[in-house]
C-alpha cells in the first residue's frame, strides 16, 4: 500500500486515456484489419472494373472520382461492419462490463469509440478516393480530368460518408446490443430504403430515401448535387449520426450494463 | 473502504437484494458467503456501477464508483473472467486498461509476471483455459495498484497450485492495508483465507462477523469426552441440561456447554475422564446452518427438504 497515493498527482485517463483505451482494443483484434481490408480491396476492386468499363466503351475523358461513389456503395458494408463490431462485438462477449468497468463515464466510452471509429472511416474513405484517382489515372493517362474539388469529394467526401455512416452504425450497435441486429437493419436502410423507394414511388418515402443515409452518398463522393448538394448530405447524415448516439447514449445509461 | 447503503436490487417483481446495509473494512479479506441466487454478483455488480441499484447506495470511501476519475488505481475488480474480447490479446486487453486509467505500460509486463502469463502475453485471450482467463482477470484486477478489491469467485477455474497463489495473494493484499472483497462456494478455502464474513440469504444480509464469530455461533460446536464409565457421564450431564450423542461405546459428543462445565462435572460425579477435547465446527456447517432457509434452488435430496417447501420457509 503505497503511502504516497495522495501526493502524486494522477495523470492520463479521461477522454484522451478513453481514447487510447478504445483504439489498443480496435486495432488489437483482427477483425478492423479486416474491415479495413476489405473496404479497400472491394472498393478499388468495383472502381477498377466501372473505369474498365467506361473506358473500353469509348468514354474519352473521366473524372478522378466519377467511379469512386460506385467502389462506396460496396465497400460500405465493411465499414459498418467494423463500426457495429466495435461495440456489439464486446456486447457479445461480455467485455463491455470491462470497458465500463475501466472507464465507468458512459458518455466517455461512446465517445472514445466515436473517435477511433471516425478516425478510422475517415482515412479509409481517403484512402479509397486516393485509389480513385490512381485507378482512373492508369486508365485515362493524359485524358484524366483533374480537377481540385472532384479530388475534394473523392477523399474527403468518401471518408466523411463513411465516417458519419460509422458513427450512425456505432450509435445503433449501442441500442440494438447485437452484431446481427445492427448490421441487418443498417443494410436494411442503405440497401432496402432506396430500393422501395424506386419500386412504391411513393411521393413521402422517396423523400424519406433521398434524405436516408445512402441519399447522402452520391453528392458527397460525386459531388453531384442530386437531389441536394454536399452540404446538405452532410447535415442529413450528420441528423442520422447523432439520432442514433443519442438514442445510444440515453440508453447506455439507463440500462444495466 | 466499501460501504452499502440499503442497496437493493429488483429485476421486474424478483428481488436480487434485499436492503444491504454494511461496511467492508480496509486491512482484511472480507468473504461474501450465500446460495446461488443470493445477490452477490449482483451487488458486486451495483458496486461497480455496471448496475443501477434500485435504491439505496454503493460507496468506495464515500463516492460511488462512477464518480472516480481513474478507477483502476482505486478498485480492481474480477467478476467474470471470459468478459474479455477474446480476438484480443491478454497484453492487447491490459495495455487498453492501463491506458484507459493512465496506467504505466510498464505495469502491463509486471502484472502479466506476477500472475505467470508472462509467456503467453501474445496469444488471443479467446484461446484461453479458464483458469488462464481468471488469472487474466486478476492481472486487470491488480494492474491500477488498487486500495480496494473485488473479486467474484477468483478461484473458480484454478488449479491447487493457482487456488493456494490466490490465497496467499490475498492474505497479502489486506496484510498491506487494502479491503479484499471476495466471493467464494468454497467453505475450506474461506474459512482459510477470510478474516471476516457476510452472508446473503435470498438478497438479504443474514450474517456479518467475524469469522472466528461465525463458526463459534454454530451448533456444530461440540466436546468429545471419552470415559470408560460413559452412562454415569451422560447422566450427569444430560441432567444439567447439556445435548448428548454416544459416538462410540466409550467416547460421547456433548453440545450446548462450555468444555469447563463439562469437565466440572464429570469431576463432581468422579467419572475418569481419558479425553475431553472441543470439537470446532466447519464453516462449511456454519454456513449450511445460516443459509439452510434461504436457500433457493435447492436440489431435492434425501435428507433435504424440497426446494418448493424451502422457498415457503423463511
Ligand atoms: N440481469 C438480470 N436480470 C434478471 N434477474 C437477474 C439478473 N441478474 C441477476 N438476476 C437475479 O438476481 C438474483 C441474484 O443473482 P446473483 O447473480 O447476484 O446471485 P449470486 O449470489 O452471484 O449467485 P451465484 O452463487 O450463483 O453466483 C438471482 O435470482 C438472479 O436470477
Ligand atoms: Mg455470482
Amino acid at each position: 500500500m503505497s503511502g504516497n497515493r495522495s501526493t502524486v498527482t494522477p495523470r492520463g485517463g479521461g477522454l484522451p486515456g478513453a481514447f487510447a483505451a478504445e483504439w489498443t482494443k480496435l486495432w488489437g483484434v483482427r477483425s478492423t484489419w479486416l474491415c479495413v481490408g476489405a473496404a479497400l480491396a472491394i472498393g478499388t476492386a468495383v472502381i477498377t472494373l466501372m473505369t474498365f468499363s467506361l473506358h473500353s466503351s469509348g468514354q474519352a475523358r473521366t473524372t478522378v472520382n466519377a467511379s469512386t461513389g460506385l467502389g462506396v456503395l460496396s465497400a460500405q458494408f465493411a465499414a459498418v461492419a467494423l463500426a457495429s463490431l466495435a461495440i456489439t462485438g464486446e456486447y457479445a462477449t461480455g467485455a463491455m462490463r470491462t470497458t465500463l468497468t475501466a472507464v465507468p463515464r458512459r458518455g466517455a466510452v461512446l465517445a472514445a469509440k466515436a473517435g477511433a471509429v471516425t478516425v478510422t472511416a475517415l482515412v479509409t474513405g481517403v484512402l479509397l478516393g486516393l485509389a480513385g484517382w490512381a485507378v482512373s489515372a492508369l486508365f485515362y493517362g493524359p485524358h484524366l480530368v483533374v480537377h481540385f474539388v472532384d479530388l475534394v469529394h473523392g477523399t474527403v467526401g468518401t471518408g466523411l460518408y463513411l465516417a458519419l455512416l460509422s458513427l450512425f452504425v456505432l450509435g445503433l450497435g449501442a441500442v440494438l446490443r447485437s452484431t446481427a441486429g445492427t448490421v441487418t437493419t443498417t443494410i436494411g436502410l442503405l440497401v432496402g430504403v432506396p430500393l422501395a423507394a424506386q419500386v412504391l414511388g411513393e411521393k413521402a418515402f422517396v423523400w424519406f430515401a433521398e434524405h436516408s443515409p445512402a441519399g447522402a452518398l452520391e453528392p458527397l463522393v460525386s459531388g453531384r448535387e442530386l437531389p441536394y448538394g454536399a452540404g446538405t448530405a452532410t447535415v442529413v447524415l450528420l441528423v442520422w449520426a447523432a439520432a442514433a448516439l443519442a438514442a445510444g447514449y440515453a440508453l447506455l445509461r439507463l440500462r444495466d450494463a | 473502504m466499501i460501504t452499502f447503503h440499503g442497496l437493493t436490487k429488483r429485476y421486474g417483481d424478483r428481488i436480487a437484494v434485499d436492503g444491504l446495509t454494511c461496511e467492508i473494512a480496509s486491512g482484511r479479506v472480507t468473504g461474501v458467503l450465500g446460495p446461488n441466487g443470493a445477490g452477490k454478483s449482483t451487488t458486486m455488480r451495483m458496486l461497480l456501477g455496471l448496475d443501477a441499484p434500485s435504491a439505496g447506495r454503493a460507496l468506495i470511501d464515500g463516492r460511488p464508483y462512477a464518480a472516480l476519475r481513474h478507477p483502476l488505481r482505486e478498485v480492481g475488480a474480477l467478476l467474470d473472467a471470459r468478459a474479455v474480447h477474446p480476438g484480443l490479446t491478454a497484453r492487447a486487453h491490459l495495455l487498453a486498461l492501463a491506458r484507459g486509467n493512465g496506467i504505466a505500460a510498464r505495469r502491463v509486463e509486471e502484472v502479466l509476471e506476477t500472475v505467470g502469463l508472462a509467456r503467453v502475453a501474445r496469444r488471443r485471450v479467446g484461446t484461453f483455459s479458464l483458469g488462464m482467463s481468471q488469472r487474466l482477470g486478476i492481472a486487470g484486477a491488480l494492474l491500477g495498484d488498487p486500495r480496494v478489491l473485488v473479486l467474484d469467485e477468483p478461484v473458480n477455474g484454478l488449479d491447487p497450485d493457482g487456488v493456494r497463489w490466490i490465497r496467499r495473494l490475498m492474505r497479502s493484499l489486506a496484510g498491506e492495508g487494502r479491503a479484499v472483497l471476495v466471493s467464494s462456494h468454497l467453505m475450506s478455502e474461506m474459512q482459510e483465507t477470510a478474516d471476516h464474513l457476510i452472508v446473503l440469504g435470498r438478497g438479504r444480509l443474514i450474517a456479518d462477523a467475524p469469522l472466528g464469530e461465525i463458526i463459534a455461533r454454530s451448533t456444530g460446536n461440540s466436546v468429545r469426552v471419552r470415559t470408560p464409565r460413559a452412562a454415569e457421564l451422560v447422566t450427569a450431564l444430560t441432567g444439567a441440561g447439556m445435548q448428548v450423542r454416544w459416538t462410540a461405546p466409550e467416547e460421547l459428543r456433548v453440545t450446548g456447554a462450555p468444555i469447563e462445565r463439562i469437565g466440572l462435572l464429570a469431576h463432581e460425579a468422579g467419572v475418569p475422564l481419558h479425553e475431553l477435547s472441543p470439537r470446532t465446527a466447519s464453516l462449511e456447517h456454519a454456513y449450511l446452518e445460516l443459509t439452510a432457509s434461504s436457500v433457493a434452488y435447492a436440489a431435492p435430496t434425501p435428507d433435504t427438504v424440497p426446494a418448493a417447501e424451502a422457498w415457503g420457509r423463511s
